[in-house]
This record gives C-alpha cells, structure tokens and sequence, in this order.
C-alpha cells in the first residue's frame, strides 16, 4: 500500500500541528463530546490508503484518521462534495464503499472528509475493520 | 448599464397583520382585488384607501408613487391573493415597456412569492427546480429588457427577511453583478439566476425560531445554520436537475477567499466564480433587509460593508463590480 500511495499523483498532507509519527501512533477511542449526538463510537485507525472517485479517476492518496460501525473519518489531498461515492482500498482485500457527507479544509492538501458506509459490502467490511481496530487497541493497551 | 442618483429609501417596519408594498407593483392590476391601506410614518395603524373591486387607473398608480411620504399595506392575509393576481398577469406585463422596469421587478416579487412557497414547502426542493427556473427566466427576461437602474430596482424592491424577497432580490443582484462581469448569454444568467433563487433552500430544516433568534446564538444553534448549504446541496445535487455551478452556488456562498468561510473553509479559486458573485449579492440583501435580529443598513453603509471584507471574505474584483453598480444608489 505504501507504494502505490506514493505512486498516486495526489496525496494528503498530515493535519495542521501532526506530523507522520504522532499521526500514525495515534491510537483508542476517538474523541467524544459529553453532549455528542453520535450513535457510534470512534476508533482511531490510522493508515494510508486510495480513494477511487469514479471509475478511471487517478486513485488519490488519503489518510484514514478513525472508524466507527456507521463511517470512516479520512484526510484526503483535495476537496470533496457531500454525496461524493467513492471506494477506500486498503492494504490487503478490504475494500469500502463510501458516500461523504462532509468535508472541510485543514491545510494544504489536506481536507478532513466524514463519511458512511453505503451498503451491506461497506458494513461488512466495516465489521472486519472494527474488529482489526479492537484487537489493535488491546494490544497496545496490553490486555 | 446605466446608473443614476435615486433618494434613499425610507424604511419604516411594517405594522403587525401587514405586509408593505411598492405601488409600482400594482400597475399590471386593472383593479384592486385586496383592500389597500397606507401609513405615514409614525402613524400607526394604516388607514385604507382603497377598497376592493376599485378599479386602478395610471393617475391613481402615479399619485401613490409619487406620494413618497406614504408607505402602502396589503393585509398579510391578502398577500398570497395579491401574489396570484400579479403571477397570472406576469406573462402580460414582462416585457410591457410602458410599465417602468423597477415597478415591474417589484411585481413580479410579489408573484414569485407563490411560486416560492412550493419551493420552500416541498418535501423535495429538487423537484421545485423547474420553478426556481420560471422565476429565473422572468428576473432575467425582466432585466434584460430594458435599461438597468439599479438604484430604481433598489428602491422598488422588498426588503424583509422573507424567504421570497431574500431569494428574488439575491437572483436580481446576482444577474446584474453577472452583467457587471461581463455574462450576458441569456442561458448563463438563467443558471445564476436559477442558483440565486435556491442558494438558501437548505435553510428550510431549521426552526423558524433558531433562524430569528435575538441574541447570539448557541453552539449547535450555529451548527445548525451553517449546515444549511450543505442541506441544500445534497438534496439539489441528489434531484440531479441543476448544473455543477448553480450547485456551487447553493453549496459555497458562505465561503471566504481567505478560507474563514463555512462549510468547507475552502479559499481562493476553490470557491467557484459564480458562487463568490452569490456571496457579494447575499450579503447586500441580508445588511439591507429588515431583520429581527438588527436594524438594516443603509445601501452606502451596506457597500462600506462589503468594500472592508473584500479580499478577505469576498473577491476584490467582484466587490469593486458591485460598489460600482450600486455606486448611485
């Protein structure tokens, strides 16, 4: 995966006051407000990744920052819409469907987009991730 | 473009139970078919002055414009009536050159009212499109028919905070800043026109009392605003009817140029063209409309306004088109 995301012609810069090695140890629960209205809740999960726009777009590389059970939190290198569907590959098989729901500007090359899952494909990959993210989170608590 | 010295409009709030008019308006009407009432400043409730089923001749209409120490009233309750008159007269009086081009415009602010209320109460604006399009077509047709004064236009407009009057007076705005920058295929107007009309149609999920509340506003009441464009977009982009730009314009005409705008924080060329013309336009009309939540600005004060953000929240180049048109006013 770290090739063929520097080979993408576009790539996400890390967040305003992050650099790669605190962006990527970065690990647990994701933030969470006492007045939150989120029906899931957030596990940081810090990868690289593509992100297909359409078919035959250039693939751009982004950021993933955290999951939950209804979407996927990403820095991507430039601006997306809400209602933009697009597919996350990432390392191995999985791969999810996603449709943005919002994105703001950060910095330079780097939007921070929230998405949800589309369809079944996206939740039962989403499942597998969770549990990948879950048992990352116990090892590095050590339990 | 033509542009000459008009006197300031005198503005007074409306009485509760009426709705203010331009008696230019009412020139297309053969006759009244509400009852009419004016007010002199300070000299609450208004008094009627015509009754309904009087017929409106060109010297009656005259007197009234003239008479620039009277404002005019319609019942709130006549106001929808009033509106579908002037609607089913539109196609008569668009390109009726006998009627000035600012009392038309004021008319068919009127008429598009109705029309607007489908817009604001559907369950799928997408599918309102078509008639934001026929309100567009007639702002364009009008503008286009004739020699702009803005300042004229300026005068004969509403200016309430009423979803209608923002919306018809921003796609005027929009339309004549569009001509200022050199726009003028009819096709290309319609679509800001179009994008104009529906720019705040995301606004329709927030609470009446969220929208007009005095004082300042709380975190998630703020959120709330400022997740209109985004409403707005996803249901237009999802009814699949309107173009990438006039989409832009609904989603973008918070944005800053130097990205301390909202939804996106986006900035510079980012924002697209049509949507920074939208954002010079929206604002006039919000600081010269009467709002519950402050008193209006002056159009001098309003263009002070603008030409203090321009490079920070507005494009400079646009700005300056707009102080030009307006210079007069």
């Amino acid at each position: 995966m770290a090739k063929a995301w520097r080979a993408a012609s576009q790539r996400a810069s890390f967040p305003p006051n992050e650099n790669e090695q605190s962006f990527f140890e970065a690990v647990g629960l994701g933030p969470r407000r006492f007045d939150s209205r989120r029906r899931h809740y957030r596990f940081l999960f810090r990868r690289r990744a593509l992100l297909m726009l359409a078919a035959g777009d250039e693939p751009l590389g982004i950021l993933t920052v955290d999951v939950s059970r209804a979407g996927l939190a990403i820095i991507a290198p430039r601006q997306l819409f809400p209602g933009d569907v697009a597919v996350v590959v990432l390392a191995g098989p999985d791969r999810l469907a996603l449709c943005v729901d919002r994105c703001r500007r950060l910095g330079p090359q780097c939007y921070a987009a929230a998405s949800k899952f589309r369809h079944e494909a996206g939740e039962a990959g989403a499942r597998q991730l969770l549990r990948e993210v879950r048992s990352e989170i116990a090892r590095a608590e050590g339990l | 473009m033509h542009a000459k010295a008009v006197a300031l409009p005198r503005r007074q709030d409306s009485p509760a139970g009426f709705e203010r008019l331009h008696p230019g308006a009412l020139r297309p009407l053969g006759r009244l078919d509400v009852d009419l009432f004016a007010m002199r400043p300070g000299k609450a409730p208004p008094i009627l002055i015509g009754a309904r089923g009087v017929a409106l001749s060109r010297g009656k209409i005259d007197a009234l414009v003239q008479d620039e120490e009277r404002d005019l009233f319609v019942r709130s309750g006549d106001y929808r009536a009033l509106s579908k008159c002037l609607l089913e007269a539109t196609a008569n009086y668009l390109r009726d050159e006998s009627i000035p081009q600012a009392d038309r415009f004021a008319s068919l602010q009127i008429a598009a009212a109705i029309h607007f209320e489908r817009v604001w109460e559907a369950a799928d604006p997408g599918s309102c499109v078509p008639i934001a399009r026929r309100i567009a077509e007639s702002v364009v047709a009008l503008l286009q028919a004739g020699e702009i004064v803005p300042g004229d236009l300026f005068r004969a407009a509403l200016h309430d905070d009423r979803p209608s009057v923002h919306a018809t007076n921003v796609a005027c705005y929009a339309v004549l800043l569009g001509i200022g920058r050199g726009m003028h295929g009819q096709r290309e107007l319609v679509r800001i026109a179009t994008g104009a009309v529906l720019h705040d149609v995301g606004k329709r999920v927030i609470p009446i009392e969220t929208l007009h509340k005095h004082g300042r506003r709380d975190e998630t009441e703020r959120n709330l605003i400022e997740s209109h464009p985004i409403v707005g977009f996803r249901e237009l982009r999802d009814g699949g009817e309107l173009d990438w730009p006039e989409l832009m314009m609904v989603y973008q005409h918070h944005e800053h140029v130097d990205g301390s705008g909202y939804p996106a924080a986006v900035c510079g060329e980012e924002i697209h063209p049509w949507a920074q013309l939208l954002a010079v336009a929206n604002v006039f009309d919000a600081l010269t409309a009467e709002q519950m939540r402050r008193p209006p600005l002056t159009p001098r004060e309003a263009l002070a306004e603008l030409a203090r953000q321009a490079g920070s929240h507005f494009d400079k180049e646009t700005t300056a088109c707009w102080i030009q048109i307006m210079a007069n006013v």
